[in-house]
């Protein structure tokens, strides 16, 4: 289980595959082959903050025209 | 005078029923220990290739095996190159000053057999940033003659060593009672090893 956990990107993955010890003969047992590959891998929190620093700016231009308009009536 | 030809016709078998040496260092890089630690906060998974060794086995008397697992801790890594940097940190696991992880083992005891494979408990001695602690870990051992040239193209046996078991951070003090939330006690241990034993 990998839980919850904060991860704002990741520059490598893990691949996990299960291979024979004896190649050919998966009844004498199996190994985990372990793979890094390295990629770029955004985690959910970045798009979000950057979702939300934008949406900021733009409620805070908004609001700044807004007081700019009144000032200058 | 019977009993003595008895022992004596016993004794070349007794002498060929031999230990044999079992190297873990795996020229086709599928030996791997994996870890996982499941905070409250954070779940760190990640996994090791970096593994050497020898085990010395006889399946005819499996309470003498013996040995060392040993472990590179440079070569741990987790998806997250901010984390195994610290991870492999002055402040964690300190790999420059501490290269290398360590479990010795001198004998196997509550041995049971199933099959071709032996389970057993390794009674030995863990050692992680030069803290040596006794351990008994859990293992099963599955001895396959004559399959390494399956394997490895070179003739012999093969020995695979499983396991899954537990270490504590706090035991070996690797940063003891701090980061709870987010970094484990319980370090989770797998792993799953592959011995060869060449032909001469």
């Amino acid at each position: 289980m990998d839980g919850s956990r904060l991860s704002f990107w990741a520059t490598s993955i893990e691949i996990r595959e299960e291979i024979p010890v004896v190649d050919g003969m998966p009844e004498l047992g199996t190994q985990v082959k372990v793979t890094w590959v390295d990629k770029f891998v955004s985690g959910i929190e970045t798009p979000l903050i950057g979702m939300f620093l934008s949406l900021f700016l733009f409620l805070f231009h908004i609001y700044r025209k807004r007081s700019l308009k009144i000032f200058f009536d | 005078m019977k009993k003595f030809y008895t022992l004596f016709l016993l004794l070349p078998v007794s002498l060929l029923a031999e230990s044999k040496s079992y190297n873990f260092k795996d020229p086709k890089g599928v030996n791997t220990i994996i870890f996982q630690l499941d905070a409250l906060l954070e779940s760190i998974n990640g996994s090791a290739g970096g593994i050497s060794g020898n085990v010395s086995f006889d399946p005819e008397n499996p309470g003498n095996t013996k040995g060392s697992i040993i472990l590179e801790g440079s070569s741990l890594r987790v998806d997250n190159p901010v984390l195994q940097e610290h991870m492999h940190g002055e402040n964690w696991l300190n790999v420059s000053k501490f290269p290398q992880i360590e479990f010795s083992f001198s004998h196997l005891k509550n041995i049971s057999k199933i099959e071709r494979t032996i389970k057993a408990n390794a009674d030995g001695k863990m050692t992680i940033r030069n803290v040596t602690m006794k351990m008994s870990v859990p293992v099963e051992l599955t001895h396959l003659p004559m399959m390494l040239e399956k394997r490895n193209k070179v003739p012999g046996d093969l020995l695979v060593v499983r396991s899954k078991f537990k270490v504590k951070r706090d035991d070996f003090g690797i940063q003891p009672g701090q980061y709870l939330d987010k970094v484990a006690n319980d370090i989770e241990i797998s792993i799953n090893l592959a011995g060869a034993h060449p032909l001469k």
